[in-house]
């Protein structure tokens, strides 16, 4: 893309919404299916789309979020002018009067300043796909849009939380929760830079707290606006439950190849672990599993992070278990999500539902 | 004290005998366990044991050996001081010449080791499977105050004539070294671990070097005539795993040992980590029909059928019906439906048609490559070794 897209993953407005799974760690760093964390769906599409500088708004618990992407080299941004840059709060200004994400954009406007190219692609983390925003932004430059949002429509709604475009022709004239509307929202915009330095001016001189809410939402009809449908396979996030299901719709086999192994691979931070060892009356069925882990057990319809153990007789069913767990002998686990570092103890048996999975605290021991 | 050693590591053998595995591949770079390659385990032991200058010795078809080292960074070896160095042969105002034996190889590299002046130089072969700590030996080697050490193992006895075996004294100095004698005195066999002193090496390798009947080796040339000279050789004991995947067979072996209970640090050790030069891809797909025993499976992989006794690589695709027996996979290889392998080494890419049932006899894993693959097809698809 000729004068390039800066890339920027606004984590701020993220609640904390996914329970036990948001305790230590921000959205973006939630482990899933197994190597991944949320985030590196927005890192991955944005470098396939030949987005060389992402900046990373994060709000708080941002410590997992650093040590995972340290390396940018892991996600594909490579060459001596690819960046990632994690911004925590820096709140640097003393005659500042920002509020809620302008804070960020106020204290990191060197992060756009630098930047040279005009157009800025901003997500959040709540939906993931497997898509090269390359055709996005060539309707946004073509048609020379103030901002284009990315987003699919679907024939048949689902009965969700996601938010949805109202559209006319291709301009978004609005945003609903209206079950019925069939153009779902993902998050993602893009926008000039220009645009985008007026509206974080407007919201902060007048006191707004949300650049999406206040600058672009209420504000629609003063922008010429876009609606660019991605046409890829999604998931959204916006509950454990949310999360639990979509984990489980990708263990189906051409689901997960297309997703995962298709001609673009989803990229994750790299690390060391040897395969997965399954030994002797051990089984395995229609499961992800990570390298470092041993199962002497039953996994079955399950995602398995790195480091696991699965003792001799355990069952480990529908359930999501994250790194370093450790599930002793005979120990029976149902509808269940394992944050990191939890044991499970010898014949301990815990079922959930599949509406209410029950979700275990990162390092508890039970 | 590291900055002191200097590590050089002998890669650019032809493993002649590994056939098809090396047809175009230098030995150290041939996949091993799943996700390594055979070198990962000696660069691993430096990187664990803290030696940081390396220089990586490298000739037979070195592509993928170089790719694979980089600038050392899987093993902490991307240094600014040090770290990872390959050395190809090269051509001079003196003239240009291959490597022609181990000595040779790194006399010709003496202004590389030169530059570090280092009080030791560690030899090392990088197709060897073993996690052992240099430093060890270092310490072993200094408090003997010898002039060099050979690393030994004790082998069973009637395998002996198959290895350099070092005579010692009771106190471990050597006496005497034979190779691979006919008539083996005992089993401490050397595992081609050498350190030297440096000051003391340098001169028998330049004398080598003009020596035109020599064979310029150092088990052969350079070892005989130190001893010769009553210099203080020791033999280090070692009696952990090590193994010389010099045969298809002991490379089948090898692997194999990595699914056995005794040998599984050898990929799993926290403390002695192996660390291979990692790929970005997903964890394994393990399918509905998949039946899974005593097997290492890696990332990128989907698995339906049975699986027994086998080393999966990554990226490899195992379809319904499969039978997958006391076998090794290498990445990327696709195994088509209802296919029986028993006992078989199938190459980087290769794709089993459905049906295809290779099943090795006479002991000696069948490897499959493109150009082995349609002579089984082509005579029905039924085989043995």
């Amino acid at each position: 893309m000729d004068k390039g897209v800066l890339g920027l993953i606004n984590l701020q407005p993220e609640q904390d919404y996914l329970d036990e799974l948001t305790y230590f760690r921000s959205s973006g760093s939630v482990p899933f299916m197994g190597r991944y964390r949320l985030i590196d769906f927005a890192i991955t599409n944005m470098a396939n789309s030949g987005v060389s500088v992402i900046g990373v708004f994060a709000g708080h618990k941002f410590r997992s979020l650093l040590d995972h992407l340290n390396r940018k080299e892991d996600f594909g941004l490579e060459g001596r002018q690819a960046k990632i840059f994690v911004l925590p709060p820096d709140w640097n200004d003393p005659s500042d009067i920002s509020e809620g994400d302008l804070k960020h954009f106020h204290n990191h406007d060197d992060l756009f300043r630098r930047f040279k190219g005009d157009q800025v692609i901003i997500s959040g983390t709540q939906f993931i796909s497997n898509t090269d925003y390359t055709e996005a932004v060539r309707y946004h430059k073509e048609n020379d849009k103030d901002i284009t949002f990315v987003g699919e429509e679907v024939e048949n709604p689902p009965n969700s939380p996601i938010l949805r475009l109202v559209t006319e022709g291709d301009q978004v004239t609005g945003f609903t929760h209206d079950q019925d509307n069939g153009h779902l929202y993902s998050g993602v915009y893009i926008i000039k830079k220009e645009v985008l330095k007026n509206i974080v001016r407007f919201c902060i001189d007048n006191y707004k707290h949300s650049l999406f809410h206040n600058g672009i939402r209420e504000k629609l009809e003063e922008y010429d606006t876009g609606f660019y449908d991605i046409k890829a396979k999604t998931h959204y996030f916006y509950s454990v439950q949310s999360y639990f299901q979509n984990s489980m719709a990708l263990l189906d086999k051409d689901r997960y190849r297309e997703f995962f192994y298709g001609q673009k691979k989803v990229k994750t931070k790299v690390s060391t672990n040897p395969p997965t060892l399954y030994k002797n009356d051990s089984s395995a069925k229609r499961s992800i599993l990570s390298n470092g882990t041993t199962v002497e057990g039953t996994v079955e319809n399950s995602v398995i992070s790195r480091n696991v153990f699965v003792g001799k007789g355990a069952t480990v069913k529908n359930s999501i278990v994250f790194a370093n767990c450790v599930i002793e002998p005979g120990a029976h686990l149902e509808n269940v999500i394992l944050d990191k570092d939890v044991t499970i103890t010898e014949g301990r048996q815990l079922i959930g539902s599949e509406e209410k999975p029950y979700t275990v605290p990162k390092r508890s021991r039970i | 004290m590291t900055s002191k050693t200097v590590a050089m590591l002998l890669a650019g053998g032809q493993g002649t005998r590994l056939g098809e595995l090396t047809k175009t591949l230098a030995k150290p770079a041939v996949p091993f366990g799943g996700k390594y390659r055979i070198i990962d385990f000696t660069m691993s032991n430096l990187a664990n044991s803290g030696i940081s200058t390396v220089g990586l010795l490298v000739q037979y078809s070195p592509l993928m050996l170089n790719k694979h080292i980089g600038i050392g960074k899987p093993w902490g070896l991307d240094r600014q001081y040090g770290g990872v160095s390959v050395l190809s042969p090269y051509s001079s105002r003196e003239g240009s010449a291959w490597f022609s034996g181990t000595a040779d190889a790194i006399v010709k590299n003496r202004h590389f080791v030169e530059q570090y002046e280092p009080d030791e130089l560690i030899v090392l072969s990088g197709d060897h499977i073993y996690q052992m700590d240099y430093t060890k030996m270092l310490e072993f080697h200094r408090e003997n105050g010898a002039d060099a050490t050979i690393s030994a193992i004790e082998v069973p006895m009637d395998e002996a004539s198959r290895f350099g075996i070092l005579n010692t004294n009771d106190d471990f100095s050597i006496y005497e070294f034979d190779e691979k004698p006919e008539h083996p005195k005992n089993n401490l066999a050397s595992m081609g671990v050498y350190i030297f002193n440096w000051s003391t090496i340098k001169p028998y390798l330049l004398e080598d070097e003009k020596d035109e009947g020599s064979d310029h080796d150092f088990g052969k040339d350079i070892i005989p005539k130190m001893l010769e000279d009553d210099r203080k050789l020791f033999a280090y004991r070692f009696d952990g795993y090590w193994k010389d995947v010099g045969t298809i067979k002991s490379y089948w072996e090898a692997n194999m040992d990595l699914l056995k209970e005794d040998f599984q640090t050898l990929l799993m050790s926290k403390e002695w980590p192996t660390y291979p030069n990692e790929e970005n891809r997903p964890p394994e797909y393990i399918g509905e029909t998949a039946e899974i025993n005593n097997s290492l499976i890696s990332p990128g992989s989907f698995i339906e059928g049975s699986i027994d006794n086998s080393i999966l690589f990554v990226g490899v695709e195992t379809m319904e019906g499969a039978s997958v027996k006391d076998s090794i996979i290498l990445p990327d290889a696709v195994i088509g439906r209802n296919v029986t392998l028993d006992c078989a080494i199938v190459m980087s890419d290769v794709e089993i048609p459905d049906g295809t049932r290779i099943v090795a006899s006479n002991d000696e894993p069948v490897v499959i490559s493109p150009d082995t693959l349609k002579d089984y097809i082509a005579e029905g698809g039924s085989q043995n070794g």
